[in-house]
């Protein structure tokens, strides 16, 4: 079997990190914020955009102390080995989670809207198949897809800008009434920004390190802006009563827009973010096929078959929509503790440990 | 290699399209409109309008009527009774009667809500009597009742200045937004077809009544913003009246003195001289277009004052749509407040016409 190759130039850097965080919070994230934090849901959802901030230039510092080793041996190096096989576990717990929780909701999605006709199985097993065949040529193909995908981006954040003067001011005012409701909204909204973590995967494959803090802000700053505007229309047009009653909010606000011709605009709107969906499973199957093929030495391409085969029956389990909200709020925040403390710990750790490799 | 892969997934993906166990199309029929009515006490009634694809270029429509306890119990009756598969994503017009809306529609929100099949820009309106026999009539302009009377709210827009949110989801705004009351277009039927005669209002999701002819324009005008419609000011007698072609534009704010509520509403109506047969300038010069345009706002606020004062503290409900706006400054936990302090609240009202054009004449 071939290599495979790993390198991307930074402006795919930039792209993977602005996909990896895009996945079924953007059509439920308002709903859940909305519940909580009621008319300024869009406040925690700004605020919480500290987080894919924080994570990337956190990583960026880890790397650059360690001399951007990969993943696995900077984690031996600051942890030594056992510790790094339980830390490198998690990781791959936390990602095969996070893949195979964004392909069940992919599905379900999918089969509560466009394709009735289709059972939730057959669309993961095509999912599954398709990011499969994206992932097992490494992260260059990743990257070259990211690029190639970002317009869509772009018009996903201006498609909502349709409704900006379809809704009533008076639905997001007062703008903040409680400030505790801001503060107890936020663990939701950081969840919405899990995925980021990618970074401390793929630092060491950048072609070139210069100014690479600025590609994360950017990246980053692209999806801060993209939830924002989602949950702030939302609000904006439906007030956070009904917001909070919807399962997917984003979709209602596109069902109810009335463009001449189309009849409905719902369906193509969840095909363009489908093919950002496919791309943040694929993200989220190649980190796992890393760790996995680092650990235990087995070759990529073969670890791409175990890990896919894995995010496909994780995924089974998770598919009627409750099922998925319900492992996700289980197991999601547990994770995300254990990943925000790992990089707090490997902060310091990679400033002790970097007079001890000179 | 890689080619064989993509192959492999295309004849997969086109595997799993297909209409196995699907209604063929021409066994498919279009639903182009609903009636919810009440039978006696615990019954409940629901017309469907579809169209009737008969041969190459005739549609005609046919009505069926089935009753039963819930919404379902009699969707599914009426399959017992309808030839073709009825596709619910095309409804043009949902028609609530009188009767049916006063014992609540939580049950019609709630199913149009949730069901992920209906569209989103469905007009509703409430009509007199029933829905039913409404829907029964035979269009004249229109191959469907649905169709006719969809029209007829749309175009409504252009006088009276009538409202536009009549979509069902601006039925699911006025129920779930803060501070606000559900108000629908009533028609009734009319000769042998219908005219759109008052608004329904409701309290929460029970409609209370209905406004007046009289006042429909009035209310209007203290409700909508950027709607348009005329206003006419006669001076007693016939060929003696000034008509104004108007757009207006409300502006609300709210403000809290002491314990008292104040919401001021600010008018501001561009206008454009269409009739003037009142005979009292010789000359509409910018003197006389100050003077006039003094006197018809004033005479135009007194009017809308009366009708404040009447709904405000003789019915107690927000027909103006102004609550809201207490909400917006005070916080949205205070709706239960700002709905007991409404009576006591002082509205005003200021309305600024303004004459932009008398026309081709100036005299």
């Amino acid at each position: 079997m071939k290599d495979v190759s790993n390198k991307i130039t930074r402006f795919q850097y930039m792209f993977i990190i602005q996909a990896s965080m895009i996945g079924l919070g953007i059509l439920s994230l308002p709903s859940s914020v909305c519940d909580v934090a009621q008319q300024s849901g869009w406040i925690p959802t700004l605020l919480s955009g500290v987080y894919p901030l924080f994570i990337t230039f956190v990583g960026y510092i880890i790397h650059r102390n360690a001399k951007f080793l990969d993943f696995v041996q900077l984690n031996n190096k600051l942890y030594g080995k056992i510790l790094s096989y339980v830390i490198c576990f998690v990781f791959f717990v936390y990602f095969l989670l996070q893949g195979s929780l964004v392909t069940a909701g992919f599905a379900n999605v999918l089969n509560f809207s466009t394709t009735k006709f289709l059972s939730p199985y057959s669309i993961i097993i095509i999912t599954i198949l398709l990011t499969f065949l994206s992932t097992n040529e490494g992260l260059t193909n990743i990257g070259r897809l990211a690029e190639f995908l970002f317009p869509l981006t772009v018009l996903l954040i201006i498609l909502p800008l349709y409704f900006i003067n379809r809704g009533d001011s008076t639905n997001l005012l007062p703008i903040i009434s409680d400030y505790k409701l801001i503060l107890k909204a936020m663990p939701d909204t950081f969840f919405s920004y899990s995925g980021v973590e990618i970074c401390f995967f793929i630092f060491p494959f950048l072609t070139s390190k210069k100014k690479i803090n600025i590609f994360s802000a950017i990246g980053s700053l692209i999806t801060i802006t993209l939830y924002t505007i989602v949950v702030f229309i939302t609000i904006y047009y439906c007030g956070f009563n009904l917001t909070s009653k919807l399962q997917y909010p984003l979709l209602y606000l596109i069902a109810s827009s009335e463009i001449p011709v189309l009849s409905n605009f719902e369906p193509l709107f969840i095909f363009l973010w489908g093919a950002k969906i496919f791309l943040t499973v694929s993200i989220s199957g190649f980190i796992v096929t890393y760790i996995f093929s680092q650990v235990t030495k087995i070759p990529y391409y073969k670890s791409c078959i175990v890990s896919f085969g894995l995010i496909f029956l994780l995924s089974l389990f998770f598919v009627p929509d409750y099922n998925r909200t319900f492992f996700a709020g289980l197991l999601i925040p547990i994770m995300f503790i254990f990943v925000f403390l790992w990089s707090l710990i490997s902060l310091l750790l990679s400033f002790i440990r970097k007079g001890v490799s000179k | 290699m890689r080619f064989l892969k993509l192959i492999i997934i295309i004849i997969l993906v086109s595997f799993q399209t297909g209409c196995y166990n699907k209604t063929p199309i021409e066994r498919t029929s279009v639903l182009s409109g609903v009636g919810h009515d009440i039978v006696g006490e615990k019954k409940l009634s629901t017309t469907y309008e579809y169209l009737v694809f008969s041969n190459q270029n005739k549609i005609t429509k046919a009505v069926i009527t089935t009753t039963g306890e819930t919404m379902f119990d009699v969707f599914n009756d009426s399959l017992l009774e309808t030839k073709k598969t009825l596709l619910p994503g095309t409804l043009r017009l949902l028609i609530i009667s009188e009767d049916r809306a006063k014992i609540g529609i939580q049950d019609i929100i709630d199913v149009f809500l949730r069901d992920q099949n209906n569209n989103l820009n469905t007009t509703v309106v409430i009509c007199k009597g029933k829905a039913e026999e409404i829907l029964k009539l035979q269009s004249v302009e229109s191959t469907t009742m649905a169709k006719e009377i969809e029209d007829l709210i749309k175009s409504s827009y252009e006088s009276n200045f009538t409202q536009r949110d009549t979509d069902i989801k601006d039925l699911f705004n006025m129920r779930y937004q803060a501070g606000r009351t559900i108000m629908l277009p009533y028609v009734e039927k009319y000769k042998d077809t219908v005219r759109l005669c008052s608004i329904a209002v409701f309290k929460e999701d029970k409609m209370i009544f209905k406004i007046p002819r009289e006042d429909l324009k009035f209310v209007n005008m203290l409700r909508n913003n950027n709607s348009s419609g005329y206003l006419t000011f006669n001076s007693g007698g016939l060929l003696n009246s000034l008509s104004l072609s108007c757009v207006s534009k409300r502006k609300v704010t709210f403000e809290m003195q002491g314990d008292k509520l104040i919401y001021n509403i600010k008018l501001n109506l561009k206008t454009l001289v269409k009739e003037d047969t009142l005979k009292n300038f010789q000359k509409l010069d910018r003197n006389n277009i100050e003077n006039l345009r003094k006197t018809v706002s004033s005479e135009e606020k007194t009017k809308l004052e009366e009708i404040i004062a009447k709904y405000q503290n003789n019915l107690d409900v927000d027909v103006f749509d102004i609550q809201k706006y207490a909400l917006a400054k005070l916080g949205k936990d205070k709706e239960e407040f700002v709905k007991e302090n409404f009576r006591n609240s002082k509205i005003n009202i200021d309305v600024d016409i303004k004459i932009d054009s008398t026309g081709r004449l100036y005299k």
